[in-house]
């Protein structure tokens, strides 16, 4: 198996990323990059990227530092109030599962043939009873989804 | 939609500040660590993702959670290969997430950054590095620009990546090798 790594390794990839390579690179570090496997390899790849990097540098456009931190503030802020009213919407979603609970219990009591008599016989209590729950269960709904 | 009232949006913003929902520095070290951390970033995220836009929108993320991050940093070489830690994070799971755009656009077509700044040889040498790189897998790509292009030691590209040094050698030596051979295969060609 080849070797890995070289020791001199190190001291190509700086010239390379400096920009003293070849010319203001030791003669004797070159020689030894032309008949080392690992170094040729080392040459060769930090060239090539070293050198697009540094173009990729000149011509990079990256919005502003103040740019960048005025959003991550926004954020901050608007992820801080979502975690704060967490515990409200889950109160709010319970309260709207209870009335859509009670109503469903209340017309699961009633029943079909309790209904039909209640609507042929008008009872005032009951239509006040209905009345409130579905107020109550308008609020709640307001609450729940004005929110979302 | 309801809005929510002034004094529903006071009781919540200090709510909020008590939650511990600050940025971990102020805005001129940001500013001082943004200077020379974030072209660099960029090119490598520009480099990994191929799509400018979205090397933007990584940028960002990579500094809203950099700046949210509880720790404390040792040095400056610590906060910056966090920095690339966040960043190749981030880019791998949208490498996972959405079909992967490796192939890094011509420098004539728009959305490449150096269009301007190339001359022909440049280009070439471009287009055949952005082929080889095509080809290699994302994690041996980050690894070798972190290497060989922003000059990271063995150590660092471990932090960086949340490899073992012992695993970034391999990794090293398997994908320089590859991406030599490559490189003098493309020149062969041309």
């Amino acid at each position: 198996m080849s070797a890995m790594e070289c020791d001199r390794e190190i001291e190509i990839v700086e010239a390379v990323t400096c920009g003293r390579w070849p010319a203001g690179a030791d003669e004797e570090l070159q020689s030894h990059a032309t008949s080392c496997p690992v170094c040729m390899d080392v040459v060769e790849v930090s060239l090539a990227l070293s050198q697009d990097r540094s173009s990729g540098l000149l011509s990079a456009h990256v919005p502003s530092a103040g740019l960048v931190w005025w959003r991550a503030e926004m954020r901050a802020r608007r992820d801080a109030v979502q975690r704060a009213t967490r515990p409200m919407r889950i109160v709010e979603w319970a309260a709207l599962a209870c009335m859509l609970a009670a109503m469903g219990a209340l017309l699961y009591w009633i029943g079909p043939s309790g209904l039909k008599a209640l609507l042929w016989q008008p009872s005032l209590a009951f239509f006040a009873g209905l009345g409130l729950l579905i107020l109550l269960s308008t609020v709640v709904c307001y609450f729940v989804l004005s929110r979302d | 939609m309801r809005e929510l009232t002034y004094s529903e949006l006071d009781r919540l913003q200090a709510r909020a500040l008590e939650t511990d929902e600050s940025l971990q520095m102020d805005q001129d070290t940001f500013s001082g660590m943004y200077e020379r951390t974030a072209r660099p970033l960029w090119v490598f995220l520009w480099r990994r993702t191929g799509n400018a836009q979205l090397a933007d929108d990584l940028l960002q993320e990579t500094y809203y959670r950099f700046l949210k991050m509880p720790n404390v940093f040792e040095s400056e070489a610590h906060r910056k290969n966090y920095l690339y830690r966040i960043a190749a994070n981030l880019a791998h799971d949208n490498h996972r997430s959405h079909v992967p755009q490796t192939t890094i656009p011509d420098e004539r077509e728009p959305g490449h950054p150096a269009t301007e700044a190339c001359d022909i040889e440049n280009s070439e040498r471009r287009a055949d590095l952005n082929r080889a790189m095509a080809l290699l897998k994302p994690r041996q790509r980050d690894a070798l620009w972190l290497a060989y292009a922003e000059g990271a030691s063995h150590q660092e590209i471990a932090m960086a990546l949340g490899l073992k040094t012992t695993s970034v050698k391999l990794l090293l030596f398997r994908a320089r090798r590859k991406l030599a051979n490559l490189l003098r295969g493309e020149r062969t060609l041309s």
